[in-house]
């Protein structure tokens, strides 16, 4: 009889709801059935004799299926299998059996059949702290775990937190969500186009200025955000030649037969934008720069294709495409490292300093020093002294003029020989006489230091070399306090190769000014196009872009993206954003407001702030609701807080509303009622998530389509897939098989196991988490809870554990069947939680089998337990004790079925782990066996044990998911709900989600009951 | 079908009305047995009484707890003896009990009801016992004082049921209407904050309770009678928020213009606790004990009740030669050792109690020390923890209630046929101001403390 009762579930735990309503029909007909039951049972169960605890007497005058369902239950079950009358008494007439049986089943099954279903009564019920928090996060995308200053919640229903009753609400309790909103909103930015933002950190007061300065930062951050992957960095191939092969290409589109632009961008893996904007400022003469002439002219000059083949680029043409790409990229500085180039260095140009200049002339017979004037600029004032002429053999230095003068010694002493060389020395003599001649004098009259070359621009100064100079080094100063110093601007450089003409920009080389003076300001800026349309680093074109919201949206540079070519580039939902944070800008900007702006940013906050509460209330809201929240806003502006604040005193009072506190549902409309879309998706959400449902869950309330069938099961599928169905692992699963607050706080004496560290109690409830997280998301069969030979592993917990080949601090699936892991029997937090702080409780842990995975509870110990014999506190072991402690028959009734199960589990300590001994050094005896029934040993052996009994254990399961799901206890109206939910579970092999998919289609689901 | 108790889909104010219950009202002081300038204040000086109740769970060591009336005097047995030096301040009562408790399945849940007296109603959802005394008397003495009550505890709820019980009632002693139990302060800090700051915080939030206020009346029509009914919850919280806004800037006034009876102490005399919850047992039960001297060495509060821990609970000390639980311990089973190892934990939470009581008698309030103008209850909702036994509850009161209780005593009720617990409540309630006819399942207060 123990077996087959355990199958039922329990007496208790049925609240009578809809049976009721039959009690009046079933009284009637009992009158037939009475007189039959009376003289063929009451002898044995009625009165003097309840033979099996059965006493039908007590019912004489009244079946009462209220209360008595299960009695009535047990006697259909003993007549249906003709167990009663018993084999030595008579059997009862076919007609009467049958009359009884059909009485049995209509006083029991009817009426579950015909109310099968009923929402049953489920008190409006308030977040939980764990709800609380999760949605808060999903609301503000923070989690600030502010719940863990709430008082903690209990458990209700089939043991859960989140049942109506036990959700209480009182004055601390409220000043908790005051302080808890309170703190949130002052981590909210409130502002017009953007909207209500909750920051990382915490925001606080603002004045207008700070305002400001976050929309400008906001902006400024965003553009850089975005133009970042379609820059090239400094490491990369700017790929200037192809950008100007590509503008030829165009240019005589009529001979190449390019299409557009944009396919020859496409065609040479071009960016578009960068090609249009190369094609701008290639084929624009303004704004005039001879800097960028350098490019732009030479590209023009460029001659066209080939009469022949006008398809290809001619050899020449790419030549001068190279050149011209050379020539721009010298003033950048060698590639990978910005900014050491010219262009960086042209503003600190003052014409103070001596400025080096040097070139190596290994091999050449002569060196030319080149004075430009940068491309006809007027040459007023364009003297140049040079100075320091140094020539170096290898590593030995020797000033020029020395040499010089040296070798003309020596030629003129070679000359007065017989055997001269007449022709070449007096050739090297002329020359170095020239050359000698430029030294020491001014040519605008005057003498210079006699090592120093004066000269004005443009001029070419050539100098002779000896045969072994590796390199020639010299320095040079401009002349500022000349009359015309003003209008100086020039350029130098050495060079033993053919000279530049010194009338051309001389690509760079610095430009030397005197700082201040009207050429730099002619000058300066010309340069300033030119680096403006090629930023030298990657920095500086992030930040050319960057300024977009600043220059509203102008810009010459080659890698300039206006906010069109940006918006065309970067991911959907981006340009929405950017709308908001320029809406923000364009009010924000301005120092003083005028009535019409003033009223359009109180209009978007206060849209904003609507918004905000109609998805903290998760309903659409009505107008008077709009018009409570925008009246408090009114009312806080007219308390002169700033708009943001105001904003803040509304988010305070959205948070701390009943609508956001509660999970509402209309009732006052009585009896059973469908709820309503809203109210489905805030079941639906929580159920699965714990928390708020999300923009697409809100969508499909906000239409009503989640009242269809087919959505809502699409949208349960969601759901269950998210990261967010992590809370059913936590939340259900943990407090189902009470793991849940693990983490937290663990029964477990820290003095006798020093290795129990908080790490890893976060572990081990991290395993629990993950492998439930895993079966739900990844829709595993159910009784791989049970069964899994899997479970979830870091290397320290496999180190514990001891198994090995796990590496790194990320859970993983880990194959363990070897291991005597696998499934939550081998979870080291449920072995932990079921001992005692210093040993293991086979009692503890055979309850929580019997309790948690079979669902079949034992009754609870009598009020008084009676006395134990001395004999069982005298026993050695554990094991013994509890043998002793059986013998009294008021104890074994239950711990026949408690202890074995726990026994199986013996072969792990108080902290999980496996062992071959207990704490007395004796050998652990893991096997256990249910009085005259199944024996089993081990994890493998109990395993295969629960699993024969997996019936139970799925009951159990849909039971409890019932009750997670709808918040209350279950009545008897729910059986055919896990009848439903069994049998589909057995046809799709036990996939998770067909239990909720059930679930959540179910009448009690989508309808609730009001009294 | 489920049947509701009659009163509980009214408020709780209503409720206690409607209970019929006679409560002290101001203008009905009076009658109180105290006479009417003494009603709830002890003596000349105008100190006023104050109430706490101390709880642990799991019973007790039935060997060694009670005390006998010797020759010289009370003669406390091993358990009390770290209260020795307050013994002339101490009733040891043997013999009270609340007699439903020896109905209903399992040996814990419905025993929690060591307050009220009545049936702990047998559900894992809409739970039921009843308002409990030290409510009570918070509803006549919470006008005196920024906050009613301290409700103080060690350890939350968990979340399971079990013989058709919720775990919710292991967890409260102190209901503050029949289905809601009054929210414990598990968390030094926050505790400390409730008793402490100085409510400006809550004057922020007047404008807004207005409104919310109006968000959950109009939420009303929306839905049913019993769905009101856990609205009420938040109607009255909002209620009592806005209360406590109005006195706190009462209290503000009234201490500048120094008028009327003056705490001696002004003052927290120790720092802000740190959040969270202190790492050892014992520092956590010690910080909650200061907090609650405090409370009344301040006059924040005059009635207060402490769950040194939860029934079941299976807090571990961390003693000397203890291993294990204390609700593991308490199913020794009769093992010798297991037997000392409870014995200890039982001595240890007397010692805890005694330094509390200590501090209380050094606190100098005139011409009494604090202690004797308290009453501070200690019990626990078993008496043979290892049987489940409640047929008597362990119950040491201490202090001299202002004058009007006679300590140095043991009163053995144990052969009286009316031996009901809420006998002692009904006393305790009477010299708080709160005086009733009815009370739980009783109608006589005990008479004999004086």
């Amino acid at each position: 009889m123990s077996i087959r009762s355990a199958t039922l579930l329990p007496l208790v735990l049925w609240p009578l709801l809809a049976l009721t309503i039959r009690a009046d029909s079933a009284t009637d007909a009992w009158k037939d059935v009475r007189p039959l039951l009376e003289q063929k049972c009451y002898e044995c169960h009625g009165g003097k004799k309840t033979n099996g605890g059965v006493d039908l007497k007590k019912l004489d005058g009244d079946p009462k299926f209220a209360t008595e369902y299960e009695t009535w239950e047990k006697v259909r079950e003993a007549i249906s299998t003709g167990d009663m009358p018993p084999d030595e008494k008579p059997p009862l007439p076919d007609a009467e059996r049958d009359k009884t049986l059909k009485w049995l089943a209509h006083s029991l099954e009817d009426p579950i059949r015909e109310n099968a279903g009923d929402p049953g009564t489920v008190t409006i019920r308030r977040l939980t702290n764990t709800e609380f928090d999760h949605t808060i996060r999903d609301l503000t995308g923070l989690d600030l775990g502010l719940a863990k200053d709430f008082s903690p919640d209990g458990g209700g229903g089939e043991g859960f937190s989140n049942v109506g009753d036990v959700l209480f609400v009182s004055p601390q309790g409220l000043e908790r969500y005051f302080a808890a909103a309170r703190k949130l909103a002052d981590y909210a930015t409130i502002m017009p186009g953007t909207g209500i933002t909750f920051q990382k950190q915490r925001i606080g007061l603002r004045g207008p200025v700070q305002v400001k300065a976050q929309a400008e930062q906001a902006l400024y951050v965003w553009y850089q955000k975005m133009a970042e992957p379609i820059l090239p960095k400094d490491t990369d191939d700017a790929r200037e030649a192809d950008y100007m092969t590509a503008c030829w290409k165009w240019k005589h589109h009529d001979a190449t037969g390019a299409a557009s632009l944009e396919e020859l961008a496409k065609d040479g893996a071009l960016m578009a934008p960068f090609l249009e904007n190369w094609w701008n400022l290639l084929t624009n003469a303004e704004p005039k720069s001879r800097y960028l002439d350098l490019t732009r002219v030479a590209w023009r000059e460029l001659p066209g294709p080939d009469a022949g083949k006008p398809l290809e680029v001619p050899a020449a043409v790419r030549e001068r495409i190279l050149a011209i790409q050379a020539a721009q990229r010298s003033w950048l500085g060698p590639y990978g490292h910005p900014g050491e180039g010219t262009q960086r260095h042209q503003q600190d140009s003052d014409g103070i300093h001596r400025y080096d200049f040097h070139a190596d002339v290994k091999g050449k017979p002569a060196v030319h020093i080149v004075l430009g004037d940068v491309a006809g600029e007027d040459n007023k004032g364009d003297w140049v002294t040079f100075d320091g002429l140094t020539i170096q053999h290898g590593k030995k230095k020797e000033a020029y003029l020395d040499w010089l003068q040296a070798r003309l010694r020596t030629d003129q002493e070679a000359l007065a020989k017989p055997d001269a060389d007449a022709a070449k020395l007096n050739a090297q003599i002329a020359e170095a006489e020239t050359a000698l001649a430029k030294f020491g004098k001014d040519p605008r009259g005057g003498t210079a230091k006699p090592d120093a070359i004066v000269a004005q621009a443009p001029a070419v100064i050539t100098l002779p070399l000896p045969e072994d100079a590796t390199k020639f080094l010299a320095g040079g100063k401009l002349d500022i306090d000349g009359p015309d110093a003003d209008a100086a601007g020039v350029q130098w450089m050495a060079t033993a190769d053919a000279p530049p003409d010194p009338h051309t920009v001389l690509p760079g080389i610095l430009t030397v000014w005197k700082r201040g003076s009207t050429a730099t300001g002619r000058l300066g800026h010309e340069f300033n196009v030119m680096q403006n349309a090629f930023p030298d680093e990657y920095l500086r074109r992030l930040e050319e872009i960057a300024r977009n919201y600043l220059r509203g949206g102008k810009g010459l540079g080659v890698y300039y993206l206006s906010d069109a070519q940006l918006l065309s580039l970067i991911p959907g939902g981006q340009k929405e954003l950017w709308e908001k944070m320029m809406a923000d800008w364009k009010l924000v900007k301005n120092k003083d407001l005028n009535a019409p702006q003033s009223k359009e940013w109180d209009a978007a906050v206060k849209r904003h702030l609507t918004d905000f509460a109609a998805q903290a209330w998760r309903h659409s809201l009505s107008n008077d609701e709009t018009a409570q929240i925008t009246g408090l806003y009114d009312a806080a502006r007219a308390r002169e807080l700033d708009r943001e604040s105001a904003g803040r005193e509304v988010l305070v009072r959205v948070l701390v509303s009943p609508n956001f506190l509660f999970k509402l549902e209309d009732s006052n409309q009585p009896g059973i009622q469908p709820i309503t879309a809203w109210e489905l998706a805030t079941r639906l959400s929580y159920f699965l998530w714990a928390s708020t449902p999300d923009d697409t869950l809100r969508a499909a309330a906000a239409d009503g389509t989640l009242l269809q069938p087919e959505v809502l099961a699409r949208e349960t599928k969601r759901l269950l897939r998210d990261p967010r169905a992590s809370a059913l692992a936590e939340e259900f699963a943990g407090q189902w098989l009470k793991f849940n607050g693990f983490e937290a706080k663990a029964n477990i004496d820290p003095n006798k196991f020093p290795e129990f560290t908080p790490e890893l109690r976060h572990d081990l409830y991290r395993e629990a988490v993950e492998f439930f997280t895993h079966l739900i998301r990844e829709d595993r069969p159910v009784r791989e809870i049970v069964t899994a030979n899997y479970t979830f592993l870091n290397e320290r917990l496999a180190k514990f554990y001891g198994i090995p080949g796990v590496t790194g601090d990320e859970f993983r699936e880990v194959p363990v069947a070897e291991y005597q892991r696998g499934g939550v029997l081998g979870m080291g937090c449920l072995l932990a939680k079921n001992s005692y702080p210093h040993r293991t409780s086979p009692v503890l842990r055979g309850n929580w089998l019997l309790t948690s995975i079979l669902g079949t509870p034992t009754p609870p110990p009598p009020n008084n337990v009676p006395k134990l014999d001395d004999s069982v506190s005298a026993a050695s072991t554990l094991r013994e004790r509890l043998e002793r402690h059986r013998k009294d028959k008021a104890c074994s009734v239950c711990h026949e079925r408690i202890d074995p199960l726990g026994f199986a589990l013996e072969g792990f300590d108080p902290i999980g782990r496996v062992r071959t001994q207990d704490e007395a050094g004796l050998k652990i005896d893991n096997s256990g066996q249910w009085k005259n029934g199944a024996s089993f040993s081990g994890i493998d052996g109990l395993r295969n044990f629960l699993a024969s009994r997996d019936k139970d254990f799925t009951t159990n399961f849909c039971r409890k998911l019932i009750g997670y799901a709808l918040g209350r206890s279950l009545i008897l109206t729910d059986k055919p709900l896990i009848e439903n939910m069994r049998n589909d579970l057995a046809r799709s092999d036990d996939r998770f989600s067909v239990a909720i998919l059930d679930l959540t289609k179910s009448r009690q689901f989508q309808n609730r009951r009001n009294d | 079908m489920i049947i509701r108790h009659p009163n509980d889909t009214i408020s709780r104010r209503r409720f206690l009305r409607g209970l019929g219950i006679a409560m002290s009202l101001p203008w009905l002081e009076s009658l109180n047995s105290w006479g009417a300038a003494a009603a709830g204040v002890s003596g000349e000086s105008g100190a006023p009484r104050r109430l706490a109740v101390c709880f642990m769970g799991n019973g007790v060591n039935p060997n060694h707890w009670g005390a006998t009336n010797g020759p010289g005097g009370l003669e406390l047995m091993k358990s009390l003896t770290p209260l020795e030096s307050l013994k002339d301040k101490l009733l040891v009562f043997e013999g009270l009990w609340n007699p439903t408790t020896v109905t209903g399945p399992g040996g814990h849940y419905p025993k929690m009801n060591v307050l009220s007296g009545l049936t702990v109603k047998q559900t894992t959802t809409d739970v039921q016992v009843g308002t409990t005394m030290d409510q009570l008397v918070a509803e006549a003495t919470g006008k005196h004082t920024p906050l009613p009550s301290i409700v103080l505890g060690t350890e939350g709820p968990s979340y399971s049921t079990d013989s058709g019980y919720t775990s919710i009632y292991s967890a409260y002693i102190s209901w503050n209407s029949p289905t809601s139990p009054a929210p414990k302060e598990i968390y030094p800090q926050q505790a400390f904050d409730q008793l402490f700051d100085d409510g400006s915080q809550r004057k922020r939030d007047k404008s807004v309770l207005d409104l919310v206020n109006e968000d959950a009346k109009s939420l009303r029509t929306r839905l049913s009678q019993h769905d009101v009914h856990k609205l009420d919850e938040y109607l009255t919280s909002v209620r009592e928020l806005e209360q406590r806004i109005e006195l706190s800037d009462q209290f503000s006034k009234a201490n500048t213009a120094g008028l009327g009876w003056q705490p001696t102490v002004q003052a927290p005399t120790f720092p802000r606790p740190a959040a969270g919850i202190p790492a050892r047992p014992d520092e956590h039960l010690r910080l909650m004990f200061e907090i609650m001297v405090l409370a009344f060495q301040m006059d924040r509060t005059r009635v207060a009740t402490f769950m040194l821990n939860n029934d079941l609970s299976n807090m571990n000390f961390g003693l000397e030669g203890v291993k294990g639980g204390i609700h593991e311990l308490s199913h020794h089973a009769n093992d010798p050792s297991r037997l000392d190892q409870y014995q200890r934990v039982n001595e240890h939470h007397m010692q805890l109690w005694a330094e509390a009581l200590q501090k209380m008698a050094a606190t100098n309030e005139g011409e009494r020390s604090l202690l004797d103008n308290s009453m501070v209850l200690f019990t626990s909702s078993l008496f043979d923890g290892n049987a489940h036994d409640s047929r008597q509850l362990p119950v040491v009161l201490a202090g001299g209630g202002g004058g009007t209780i006679r300590g140095g005593r043991m009163l053995d009720y144990s052969k009286d046929e009316n031996r009901k617990l809420c006998r002692l409540h009904m006393a305790l309630m009477d010299r708080m101001g709160a005086k009733t006819t009815h009370f739980g399942d009783a109608d006589l207060a005990l008479s004999d403390l004086g």
